[in-house]
Protein backbone atom coordinates (compact mmCIF):
# COMPACT_ATOMS: atom_id res chain seq x y z
CA UNK A 1 0.00 0.00 0.00
CA UNK A 2 2.79 2.38 0.88
CA UNK A 3 5.11 1.24 -2.24
CA UNK A 4 3.30 3.84 -4.18
CA UNK A 5 4.46 6.79 -2.38
CA UNK A 6 7.86 6.20 -1.05
CA UNK A 7 9.48 8.14 -4.18
CA UNK A 8 7.36 11.01 -2.83
CA UNK A 9 7.52 11.29 0.75
CA UNK A 10 11.77 12.63 0.30
CA UNK A 11 10.01 15.45 -2.19
CA UNK A 12 7.18 16.03 0.53
CA UNK A 13 8.91 16.61 3.41
CA UNK A 14 11.35 18.91 1.87
CA UNK A 15 8.71 21.07 0.60
CA UNK A 16 8.38 20.34 -2.92
CA UNK A 17 5.05 21.31 -3.72
CA UNK A 18 4.74 18.53 -7.00
CA UNK A 19 5.47 15.92 -4.37
CA UNK A 20 2.79 16.89 -1.98
CA UNK A 21 0.31 17.41 -4.56
CA UNK A 22 0.79 13.85 -5.93
CA UNK A 23 0.10 12.56 -2.95
CA UNK A 24 -2.78 14.30 -2.04
CA UNK A 25 -3.68 13.10 -5.31
CA UNK A 26 -2.91 9.51 -4.50
CA UNK A 27 -4.64 9.70 -1.20
CA UNK A 28 -7.46 11.93 -1.41
CA UNK A 29 -10.40 9.24 -2.40
CA UNK A 30 -9.48 6.98 0.66
CA UNK A 31 -9.50 9.63 2.67
CA UNK A 32 -12.56 11.45 1.95
CA UNK A 33 -14.17 7.49 2.22
CA UNK A 34 -12.41 7.60 5.36
CA UNK A 35 -14.20 11.24 7.13
CA UNK A 36 -17.72 10.55 5.02
CA UNK A 37 -18.05 7.18 6.59
CA UNK A 38 -16.88 8.23 10.31
CA UNK A 39 -18.71 11.28 10.46
CA UNK A 40 -21.54 10.72 8.07
CA UNK A 41 -22.25 13.94 6.60
CA UNK A 42 -21.47 14.41 2.71
CA UNK A 43 -21.33 18.35 3.36
CA UNK A 44 -18.07 18.00 5.78
CA UNK A 45 -15.98 16.13 3.90
CA UNK A 46 -14.41 18.67 1.66
CA UNK A 47 -13.86 20.78 4.77
CA UNK A 48 -12.22 17.78 6.75
CA UNK A 49 -10.16 16.53 3.98
CA UNK A 50 -8.63 20.08 3.22
CA UNK A 51 -7.95 19.75 7.19
CA UNK A 52 -6.46 16.64 6.85
CA UNK A 53 -4.23 17.52 4.30
CA UNK A 54 -3.20 21.06 6.00
CA UNK A 55 -2.19 18.66 8.70
CA UNK A 56 0.49 16.79 6.91
CA UNK A 57 1.58 19.42 5.24
CA UNK A 58 2.56 21.31 8.48
CA UNK A 59 3.59 17.58 10.02
CA UNK A 60 5.71 16.65 6.95
CA UNK A 61 9.28 17.37 8.93
CA UNK A 62 8.35 15.22 12.03
CA UNK A 63 7.27 11.96 9.97
CA UNK A 64 9.59 9.47 10.10
CA UNK A 65 10.26 7.03 7.54
CA UNK A 66 8.88 3.90 8.69
CA UNK A 67 7.07 1.96 5.78
CA UNK A 68 3.96 2.84 7.47
CA UNK A 69 2.70 6.56 5.59
CA UNK A 70 -0.84 5.08 5.44
CA UNK A 71 -1.22 4.67 8.92
CA UNK A 72 0.03 8.10 9.64
CA UNK A 73 -1.65 9.33 7.18
CA UNK A 74 -5.39 7.88 8.96
CA UNK A 75 -4.13 8.74 12.01
CA UNK A 76 -3.96 12.07 11.31
CA UNK A 77 -7.46 12.12 9.71
CA UNK A 78 -8.87 9.85 12.71
CA UNK A 79 -7.71 12.50 14.88
CA UNK A 80 -9.61 15.32 12.43
CA UNK A 81 -12.58 13.41 12.13
CA UNK A 82 -12.47 13.30 16.25
CA UNK A 83 -11.85 16.22 16.78
CA UNK A 84 -14.98 17.54 14.54
CA UNK A 85 -17.01 14.67 16.40
CA UNK A 86 -15.72 16.63 19.95
CA UNK A 87 -17.50 19.55 18.86
CA UNK A 88 -20.47 18.69 17.31
CA UNK A 89 -21.01 16.25 20.15
CA UNK A 90 -24.08 18.90 21.84
CA UNK A 91 -25.64 19.49 18.35
CA UNK A 92 -25.47 15.42 18.16
CA UNK A 93 -26.89 15.35 21.44
CA UNK A 94 -29.85 17.39 20.83
CA UNK A 95 -30.73 15.88 17.40
CA UNK A 96 -30.89 12.73 19.36
CA UNK A 97 -33.59 14.03 21.57
CA UNK A 98 -36.17 15.05 19.17
CA UNK A 99 -35.39 13.20 16.04
CA UNK A 100 -33.70 9.98 17.13
CA UNK A 101 -37.39 7.99 17.07
CA UNK A 102 -38.43 9.62 13.36
CA UNK A 103 -35.06 8.90 12.03
CA UNK A 104 -35.58 5.02 12.56
CA UNK A 105 -35.39 3.36 9.18
CA UNK A 106 -38.58 2.70 7.84
CA UNK A 107 -39.19 0.70 4.44
CA UNK A 108 -41.83 2.33 3.10
CA UNK A 109 -40.76 6.12 3.03
CA UNK A 110 -36.83 5.08 2.77
CA UNK A 111 -37.21 3.36 -1.05
CA UNK A 112 -35.14 5.35 -2.61
CA UNK A 113 -31.61 4.47 -2.73
CA UNK A 114 -30.06 7.85 -1.69
CA UNK A 115 -32.31 7.87 1.53
CA UNK A 116 -31.18 4.24 1.75
CA UNK A 117 -27.88 5.04 2.17
CA UNK A 118 -28.11 8.40 4.43
CA UNK A 119 -30.07 5.94 7.10
CA UNK A 120 -27.09 3.63 7.08
CA UNK A 121 -24.64 5.94 6.70
CA UNK A 122 -26.21 7.74 9.75
CA UNK A 123 -26.40 4.43 11.35
CA UNK A 124 -22.69 3.87 10.91
CA UNK A 125 -21.86 7.30 12.23
CA UNK A 126 -23.77 6.82 15.40
CA UNK A 127 -21.90 3.66 16.17
CA UNK A 128 -19.93 4.16 19.97
CA UNK A 129 -16.40 5.23 18.74
CA UNK A 130 -14.53 2.53 19.07
CA UNK A 131 -16.83 0.28 17.22
CA UNK A 132 -17.27 2.66 14.83
CA UNK A 133 -13.42 3.25 13.87
CA UNK A 134 -12.83 -0.35 13.18
CA UNK A 135 -16.05 -1.18 11.50
CA UNK A 136 -15.24 1.66 9.23
CA UNK A 137 -11.58 0.84 8.63
CA UNK A 138 -11.99 -2.65 8.40
CA UNK A 139 -15.06 -2.73 5.57
CA UNK A 140 -14.51 0.38 3.91
CA UNK A 141 -10.91 1.07 3.81
CA UNK A 142 -9.91 -2.67 3.61
CA UNK A 143 -7.55 -2.68 6.17
CA UNK A 144 -6.93 -5.85 8.24
CA UNK A 145 -6.65 -5.93 11.67
CA UNK A 146 -3.20 -6.19 12.26
CA UNK A 147 -2.43 -2.68 10.15
CA UNK A 148 -5.40 -1.04 12.39
CA UNK A 149 -3.30 -2.50 15.55
CA UNK A 150 -0.54 -0.97 14.94
CA UNK A 151 -2.42 2.16 14.15
CA UNK A 152 -4.69 2.63 16.93
CA UNK A 153 -1.89 0.46 19.44
CA UNK A 154 -4.96 -1.70 20.03
CA UNK A 155 -4.70 -5.83 20.35
CA UNK A 156 -5.75 -6.93 16.94
CA UNK A 157 -8.04 -9.54 18.77
CA UNK A 158 -9.79 -6.41 21.14
CA UNK A 159 -10.44 -5.03 17.98
CA UNK A 160 -11.95 -8.25 16.03
CA UNK A 161 -14.22 -8.51 19.37
CA UNK A 162 -14.81 -4.51 18.68
CA UNK A 163 -15.64 -5.75 15.13
CA UNK A 164 -17.93 -8.22 15.38
CA UNK A 165 -20.27 -6.17 18.47
CA UNK A 166 -20.31 -3.29 15.54
CA UNK A 167 -21.82 -5.23 12.65
CA UNK A 168 -24.45 -7.49 15.82
CA UNK A 169 -25.67 -3.79 16.40
CA UNK A 170 -26.22 -2.58 13.00
CA UNK A 171 -27.89 -5.52 11.95
CA UNK A 172 -29.84 -5.50 14.44
CA UNK A 173 -30.83 -1.52 14.04
CA UNK A 174 -31.15 -1.99 9.88
CA UNK A 175 -32.86 -5.45 10.10
CA UNK A 176 -36.10 -3.49 8.69
CA UNK A 177 -34.09 -1.74 6.33
CA UNK A 178 -32.17 -4.79 5.16
CA UNK A 179 -35.32 -6.76 5.14
CA UNK A 180 -36.75 -4.03 2.45
CA UNK A 181 -33.32 -4.41 0.48
CA UNK A 182 -33.90 -7.99 0.24
CA UNK A 183 -37.02 -7.77 -1.07
CA UNK A 184 -36.53 -4.94 -3.78
CA UNK A 185 -33.93 -7.08 -5.31
CA UNK A 186 -36.13 -10.16 -5.99
CA UNK B 1 -16.46 -27.20 16.58
CA UNK B 2 -19.65 -25.54 18.14
CA UNK B 3 -21.87 -23.10 16.71
CA UNK B 4 -20.67 -20.71 19.50
CA UNK B 5 -17.35 -20.90 18.37
CA UNK B 6 -18.32 -20.17 14.78
CA UNK B 7 -20.51 -17.83 15.01
CA UNK B 8 -17.96 -15.34 16.99
CA UNK B 9 -15.30 -16.41 13.80
CA UNK B 10 -18.09 -15.50 11.19
CA UNK B 11 -16.89 -11.97 10.85
CA UNK B 12 -13.87 -12.92 9.77
CA UNK B 13 -14.73 -15.05 7.29
CA UNK B 14 -17.22 -12.89 5.55
CA UNK B 15 -14.38 -10.87 5.26
CA UNK B 16 -11.99 -13.11 4.03
CA UNK B 17 -9.37 -12.72 7.48
CA UNK B 18 -9.12 -16.46 8.23
CA UNK B 19 -6.41 -18.78 6.56
CA UNK B 20 -7.86 -21.04 4.35
CA UNK B 21 -7.60 -24.18 6.74
CA UNK B 22 -9.94 -22.31 9.39
CA UNK B 23 -12.06 -20.82 6.72
CA UNK B 24 -12.61 -24.89 5.13
CA UNK B 25 -13.58 -26.20 8.74
CA UNK B 26 -16.32 -23.02 8.83
CA UNK B 27 -17.60 -23.60 5.65
CA UNK B 28 -18.49 -27.17 6.70
CA UNK B 29 -20.11 -26.49 9.16
CA UNK B 30 -22.14 -24.20 7.98
CA UNK B 31 -22.79 -26.83 5.12
CA UNK B 32 -24.56 -28.70 7.57
CA UNK B 33 -25.88 -26.14 10.09
CA UNK B 34 -29.05 -24.28 8.98
CA UNK B 35 -29.00 -21.92 12.50
CA UNK B 36 -25.05 -20.79 12.18
CA UNK B 37 -26.01 -20.62 8.00
CA UNK B 38 -28.85 -18.32 8.32
CA UNK B 39 -27.01 -15.89 10.82
CA UNK B 40 -23.87 -15.80 8.20
CA UNK B 41 -26.44 -15.01 5.47
CA UNK B 42 -28.06 -12.08 7.04
CA UNK B 43 -24.30 -10.56 7.66
CA UNK B 44 -23.97 -11.42 4.34
CA UNK B 45 -27.04 -8.93 3.57
CA UNK B 46 -25.64 -6.03 6.25
CA UNK B 47 -22.12 -6.27 4.20
CA UNK B 48 -24.00 -5.94 0.71
CA UNK B 49 -26.05 -3.00 2.30
CA UNK B 50 -22.98 -1.10 4.15
CA UNK B 51 -21.51 -1.52 0.40
CA UNK B 52 -24.80 0.32 -0.56
CA UNK B 53 -23.47 3.45 0.84
CA UNK B 54 -20.98 5.18 -1.48
CA UNK B 55 -18.92 7.91 -0.17
CA UNK B 56 -19.01 11.80 -1.93
CA UNK B 57 -16.15 12.13 -4.99
CA UNK B 58 -14.71 14.90 -3.07
CA UNK B 59 -11.01 16.04 -4.34
CA UNK B 60 -9.29 18.62 -2.22
CA UNK B 61 -8.72 22.43 -3.61
CA UNK B 62 -4.97 22.61 -3.68
CA UNK B 63 -4.83 26.34 -4.32
CA UNK B 64 -7.43 26.87 -1.25
CA UNK B 65 -5.08 23.87 0.63
CA UNK B 66 -1.77 26.59 -0.07
CA UNK B 67 -3.58 29.60 0.69
CA UNK B 68 -4.52 28.58 4.22
CA UNK B 69 -0.58 27.20 4.55
CA UNK B 70 0.18 30.46 3.46
CA UNK B 71 -2.04 32.43 5.86
CA UNK B 72 -1.08 29.83 8.60
CA UNK B 73 2.81 31.24 8.19
CA UNK B 74 1.73 34.80 7.65
CA UNK B 75 0.10 33.84 11.37
CA UNK B 76 2.92 32.62 12.42
CA UNK B 77 5.73 34.93 11.34
CA UNK B 78 3.47 37.84 12.73
CA UNK B 79 3.33 36.05 16.10
CA UNK B 80 6.93 35.31 15.96
CA UNK B 81 7.64 39.55 15.02
CA UNK B 82 5.60 40.08 18.36
CA UNK B 83 7.08 38.11 20.19
CA UNK B 84 10.63 39.12 19.10
CA UNK B 85 9.60 42.94 19.88
CA UNK B 86 8.17 41.97 23.19
CA UNK B 87 11.75 40.46 23.78
CA UNK B 88 13.86 43.07 22.71
CA UNK B 89 11.88 45.71 24.85
CA UNK B 90 12.28 43.78 27.92
CA UNK B 91 15.74 43.23 26.65
CA UNK B 92 16.57 47.29 26.30
CA UNK B 93 14.55 47.53 29.60
CA UNK B 94 16.57 45.29 31.56
CA UNK B 95 19.81 47.17 30.14
CA UNK B 96 18.44 50.74 30.85
CA UNK B 97 18.20 49.59 34.16
CA UNK B 98 21.54 48.24 35.08
CA UNK B 99 23.75 50.59 32.58
CA UNK B 100 21.83 53.49 34.51
CA UNK B 101 21.37 52.32 37.81
CA UNK B 102 17.30 53.10 37.71
CA UNK B 103 16.10 53.45 40.88
CA UNK B 104 12.13 53.58 40.60
CA UNK B 105 10.49 54.85 44.24
CA UNK B 106 6.70 54.77 44.73
CA UNK B 107 5.76 57.76 47.22
CA UNK B 108 2.84 58.96 48.90
CA UNK B 109 2.03 61.54 46.16
CA UNK B 110 4.51 61.00 43.54
CA UNK B 111 6.39 57.98 41.78
CA UNK B 112 9.82 58.77 41.27
CA UNK B 113 12.55 57.77 38.56
CA UNK B 114 16.20 58.05 39.19
CA UNK B 115 19.41 57.33 38.09
CA UNK B 116 22.83 57.06 38.74
CA UNK B 117 24.31 56.28 42.47
CA UNK B 118 21.97 56.46 45.26
CA UNK B 119 21.92 59.77 47.31
CA UNK B 120 20.73 59.70 50.87
CA UNK B 121 16.85 60.42 51.78
CA UNK B 122 16.64 63.96 52.91
CA UNK B 123 13.55 63.12 55.31
CA UNK B 124 16.05 59.92 56.86
CA UNK B 125 19.30 62.20 57.62
CA UNK B 126 18.84 63.31 61.40
CA UNK B 127 19.58 66.49 62.61
CA UNK B 128 22.10 67.70 65.45
CA UNK B 129 25.85 68.38 65.84
CA UNK B 130 27.47 65.29 66.64
CA UNK B 131 26.04 62.82 63.07
CA UNK B 132 24.32 65.80 60.49
CA UNK B 133 25.15 62.84 58.24
CA UNK B 134 23.72 59.90 59.99
CA UNK B 135 21.93 58.46 56.97
CA UNK B 136 18.92 55.93 57.99
CA UNK B 137 18.59 52.68 56.03
CA UNK B 138 17.16 52.48 53.06
CA UNK B 139 16.28 50.34 50.06
CA UNK B 140 19.25 50.74 47.85
CA UNK B 141 20.16 47.94 45.93
CA UNK B 142 23.90 48.02 46.72
CA UNK B 143 24.54 49.78 50.64
CA UNK B 144 28.08 49.41 51.14
CA UNK B 145 29.06 50.80 47.68
CA UNK B 146 26.96 53.61 48.82
CA UNK B 147 28.44 54.25 51.88
CA UNK B 148 31.97 53.78 50.66
CA UNK B 149 31.41 56.84 47.66
CA UNK B 150 29.71 58.76 50.76
CA UNK B 151 32.69 58.95 52.86
CA UNK B 152 34.61 61.74 51.48
CA UNK B 153 31.63 63.95 50.94
CA UNK B 154 30.71 63.41 54.26
CA UNK B 155 34.55 64.20 55.51
CA UNK B 156 34.01 67.46 53.08
CA UNK B 157 30.39 68.87 54.96
CA UNK B 158 32.17 68.05 58.26
CA UNK B 159 35.08 70.30 57.13
CA UNK B 160 33.03 72.97 55.07
CA UNK B 161 30.57 72.99 58.58
CA UNK B 162 33.04 73.23 61.13
CA UNK B 163 34.40 76.27 59.03
CA UNK B 164 31.15 77.42 58.94
CA UNK B 165 30.85 77.78 62.82
CA UNK B 166 34.04 79.41 63.14
CA UNK B 167 33.23 81.86 60.47
CA UNK B 168 30.37 82.58 62.15
CA UNK B 169 32.13 82.69 65.66
CA UNK B 170 34.57 85.19 64.07
CA UNK B 171 31.87 87.75 62.80
CA UNK B 172 30.11 87.56 66.33
CA UNK B 173 33.18 88.93 67.97
CA UNK B 174 34.15 91.34 65.60
CA UNK B 175 30.65 92.65 65.79
CA UNK B 176 30.93 92.91 69.71
CA UNK B 177 34.46 94.94 69.12
CA UNK B 178 33.09 97.17 67.08
CA UNK B 179 29.63 97.80 69.21
CA UNK B 180 32.31 98.52 72.09
CA UNK B 181 34.23 100.89 69.83
CA UNK B 182 31.02 102.42 69.18
CA UNK B 183 29.70 102.91 72.89
CA UNK B 184 33.33 104.35 73.65
CA UNK B 185 33.14 106.96 71.37
CA UNK B 186 29.93 107.69 71.82
CA UNK B 187 31.43 108.25 75.68
CA UNK B 188 33.92 110.64 74.25
CA UNK B 189 31.30 112.80 72.20
CA UNK B 190 29.74 113.21 75.27
CA UNK B 191 32.28 114.08 77.32
CA UNK B 192 33.55 116.27 74.83
CA UNK B 193 30.30 117.76 74.56
CA UNK B 194 30.43 118.61 77.97
CA UNK B 195 33.67 120.27 78.31
CA UNK B 196 32.64 122.33 75.36
CA UNK B 197 30.05 123.51 76.75
CA UNK B 198 31.36 124.58 79.98
CA UNK B 199 33.84 126.03 78.11
CA UNK B 200 31.53 128.29 76.08
CA UNK B 201 29.64 129.20 79.30
CA UNK B 202 33.05 130.05 80.81
CA UNK B 203 33.63 132.09 77.62
CA UNK B 204 30.00 133.41 78.57
CA UNK B 205 30.68 134.79 81.74
CA UNK B 206 34.04 136.58 80.68
CA UNK B 207 32.43 138.43 77.91
CA UNK B 208 29.28 139.43 80.37
CA UNK B 209 31.53 140.59 82.88
CA UNK B 210 33.93 142.49 80.07
CA UNK B 211 30.79 144.39 78.85
CA UNK B 212 29.59 145.14 82.34
CA UNK B 213 32.99 146.83 82.95
CA UNK B 214 32.79 148.97 79.66
CA UNK B 215 29.58 150.41 80.35
CA UNK B 216 30.98 151.56 84.02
Amino acid sequence: MDNDETDLLPGWQSGDPAAFGALVRRWQAPIARFVFHYVGRRDLVQDLCQEVFLRVFLAAPRYQESGQFSAWLYRIALNVARDFARRRQPERELRQDSELVSDSPNPETACEQEELADLVSRAVAELPEPLRVVLVLRHYQGMNFEQMSRMLHVPASTLKSRFAAALARLRDQLAPLIRHTEESNT
Amino acid sequence: MNCTNVRERLPELLYESLSLAEAEKLNDHLAHCLACKSEFASLQDLQRTLDSVRAPDESVHLPTLYRCIADLHQKKTKRWRRTALSMAGIAAAVIVVIAFRLETRLGPEQVVFRWGTSIPNPNSVTSGKSDPMSIAPTDSPNPPASEAELQPMRGLIYALADDMDKLSREVETRDRRQQQAIGRLQENLAQVRIIMQRQFNARQVVLDSSNKGEDQ
